[in-house]
């Protein structure tokens, strides 16, 4: 079985979080692997394409409502195949404290043993940045000791990407997390792939996986479905089985090396200014 | 129903928590929260507990990291590290806590880390995560046992056979916890016992880690450590007994004696001599007051321990009628209240009392208003309005107790009985 690998879903509100984990994790139990997917967003949206919908109650909701003698099965559900699926949920908007509802969130899962021995990943699907305190909770002591980061060759999501590392690399230094890399969710730019290989290695990190732009994704995610359930031998289907295969093989762990907004700047230029004609590399 | 709560009886997390460590030798806390917040931990239970402070460090003199608008926004954690570091070097302390105040939970500062980074170099720190807003003093008390019990208590000692941990009676939040303490001590020890109360004798941090070679916990409380009982249990393998109430009186305490000896498997012969000697000794001074002792209808008002056993004492032992006990504490699980009324409703003869669960002082002061045949109140001060009112007799004996000074009185076992006996009589 092996020890659990907890890991933490981290990248600009809008790329692809959620949608890339649940594809990887269709991808993981096809695999034969058992997956937990619990969802730090109070949008509580990280599980409706393993759940087929939004219906799941949140832990924060169950809380306020029934208080806190509740058991594990009230706020897990089982998803495709299996996949133990929990949604923290939390405040409305434009109220309350959402990073403290994470915490508190975190900490009744813990309380009710939905950490099970069984398990091999957990994964966390933490909202677009980390503003607070609170949303760095799952990278704190005792669960995720890796992240990925989920970018695109957009200017914005890099500059979160490497936000996000600084508050990685805060929490490496004290606690035991680690990147294990930059996920590419395509959108196509120019150069894309050469721009998220030298951004990743000057992150001190690698390009873990490039996940090309396919509309059977959007397809997919309308159907309430993961593509590898939608539409199981599209060639889409079969860049989140390798994804999977990459998150699974992964040992590079590595304390991030963010970078200033200038040397950000300066790469963005490099790759930004060539030309189309030449040296375009597949 | 309202949902506002008069004069509540305790504080927060934080102020459960600072009992512990404020009765304990040589603690400290640390608090990370806002500037008021030690004043105010200390002022709600040590401040209205028969005027006994803890001696080491208390209220304005424990280190703070005072978190203001800076530190909300930017994080307290930096700030945190210096009054840390502040700490270990100014205070002579065995141990210190790091509390975690609302503001610092909010925010969701990693005190854990903090904390581990000093261990790290040696220096004795543990981060307690919960935070003032989680709950009442109670649970504080629960709160600082299960830190205990995750970092500071050691596992794989060889068991002490006549070692046993005493739990329940939590201190400030019972006036009477020293002498209530040292009472049980004294008895258990008669049986050949020792124990470890944490909070007399100089015990400290030495005590709680070796906690876990005890042969027994005993939880003297009708509802309170369950969590922490049971997570002692699966992880040092020490067994809990619970007697559900402060055993007040020779009647209870016999029975309190009895329990403990049956799951230690004690000499019933020094069991039964000790009792023996025990009780002569009370009733020998009762037997010599017997023409000036009235009858009286009671009422008590008091935390479910307290409560319990008092109502049973002066029923039981004294032929006292009980009209009437409010438990003045929240309480949540409804077997707890079972547990509470079957040993209210269980008393040797008499008729059992009205029993009323009300933590708020308007609810409590009707209760008392309308049981117009009432001619003797047992409660805490924020009952001698009521009672003067009334125009009847009052006695304080339970929390917030304001109006006297308690350094080792005890009403608890058998001594007890005769001191809580004494004050009711007292025309002062």
């Amino acid at each position: 079985m092996g020890e659990l690998r907890q890991i933490a879903i981290y990248g600009k509100g809008g790329i692809g979080k959620s949608t890339t984990t649940q594809n990887l994790t269709a991808g993981l139990v096809e695999a034969g692997k058992k997956v937990m997917v619990v969802g730090c967003d109070p949008k509580a949206d990280s599980t409706r394409l393993l759940l087929g919908g939004l219906a799941q109650k949140t832990v924060l909701d169950t809380l306020r409502e029934e208080g806190e003698d509740i058991e594990l099965a009230r706020i897990m559900k089982e998803g495709y195949q299996g996949t133990r699926c929990v949604e923290s949920g939390g405040p409305e908007p434009g109220v309350g404290c959402a990073g403290r509802g994470i915490i508190t969130s975190i900490g009744m899962l813990e309380n009710l043993g939905a950490y099970t021995k069984d398990l091999d990943y957990v994964f966390y699907d933490v909202l677009g940045d980390v503003v607070c305190g609170g949303f760095a909770m799952p990278i704190r002591e005792g669960k995720a000791k890796e992240i990925y980061i989920v970018a695109s060759g957009e200017m914005m999501a890099l500059y979160a990407a490497n936000n996000i590392a600084k508050g990685i690399k805060r929490y490496a230094k004290t606690g035991g997390v680690r990147m294990g890399g930059i996920i590419c969710n395509s959108r196509n730019v120019d150069r894309e792939l050469d721009l998220l290989r030298a951004f990743s290695k000057e992150l001190g990190t690698k390009l873990l996986y490039f996940v090309p732009r396919d509309n059977i994704v959007q397809r997919a995610e309308i159907n309430r479905k993961t593509v590898i359930q939608y539409k199981p031998d599209c060639t889409q289907a079969q860049e989140y089985r390798n994804l999977a295969r990459a998150v699974i093989d992964n040992v590079d762990f590595t304390i991030p090396t963010p970078m200033t907004q200038e040397r950000l700047e300066e790469i963005l230029l490099e790759f930004g200014l060539m030309d189309l004609a030449d040296d375009y590399n597949i | 129903m309202s949902d506002v709560l008069e004069n509540p009886r305790g504080g927060c997390v934080l102020a459960g928590i600072t009992d512990v460590l404020g009765a304990a030798h040589r603690l400290c806390p640390i608090f990370h929260s806002g500037p008021g917040c030690c004043m105010q931990a200390s002022a709600a239970e040590q401040g209205q507990s028969g005027n006994k402070n803890s001696g080491f460090v208390s209220s304005v003199s424990i280190p703070s990291s005072n978190m203001l608008e800076r530190e909300v926004v930017f994080g307290g954690i930096k700030k945190l590290e210096t009054t840390i570091q502040g700490a270990v070097d100014i205070m002579d302390a065995d141990a210190y806590f790091v509390l975690t105040g609302c503001t610092a939970g909010i925010i969701g500062d990693d005190v854990n880390s903090t904390a581990e980074a000093f261990r790290a170099q040696g220096q004795p720190v543990y981060a307690i995560d919960t935070p003032g807003f989680a709950g009442d003093s109670n649970l504080g008390y629960e709160v600082i046992w299960n830190t205990f019990i995750d970092q500071v208590i050691e596992p794989d000692l060889p068991t002490d056979e006549k070692l046993v941990n005493l739990f329940g009676i939590v201190p400030y939040h019972d006036p009477f916890w020293s002498g209530n303490l040292e009472e049980l001590s004294r008895i258990l020890g008669k049986l050949g016992l020792r124990v470890n109360t944490f909070f007399t004798g100089h015990q400290g941090i030495n005590t709680i880690r070796r906690s876990s070679s005890a042969a027994l916990n005993i939880i003297v409380n009708p509802w309170l450590f369950k969590g922490p009982a049971d997570k002692f249990e699966s992880r040092f393998g020490v067994p809990y007994i619970r007697y559900p109430g402060l055993p007040i009186g020779a009647a209870d305490t016999e029975r309190f004696i009895r329990q403990v000896a049956e799951a230690l498997e004690l000499d019933s012969k020094l069991v039964d001599q000790v009792i023996e000697e025990e009780a002569d000794y009370v009733y020998s001074y009762l037997a010599q007051a017997i023409g000036v002792l009235s009858w009286k209808r009671f009422a008590v008002v008091g935390d479910a321990a307290s409560a319990v056993g008092i109502t049973r004492y002066l029923a039981n032992d004294y032929s006292f009628t009980p009209l009437l006990t409010i438990i003045s504490e929240p309480i949540y699980r409804p077997e707890d209240k079972d547990r509470i009324r079957a040993r209210l409703n269980d008393l040797e003869y008499a008729r059992p009392p009205k029993i009323v669960f009300a933590a708020d002082q308007y609810d409590i002061n009707e209760a008392l208003m309308n049981e117009e045949e009432v001619s003797l109140i047992v409660g805490s001060s924020n009952e001698s309005e009521v009672a003067a009112l009334k125009g009847i007799q009052f006695i304080t004996a339970t929390f917030p107790l304001k109006e006297r000074l308690i350094f080792n009185r005890a009403y608890a076992g058998y001594r007890g009985s005769l001191t809580l006996t004494e004050d009711i009589y007292d025309n002062n």
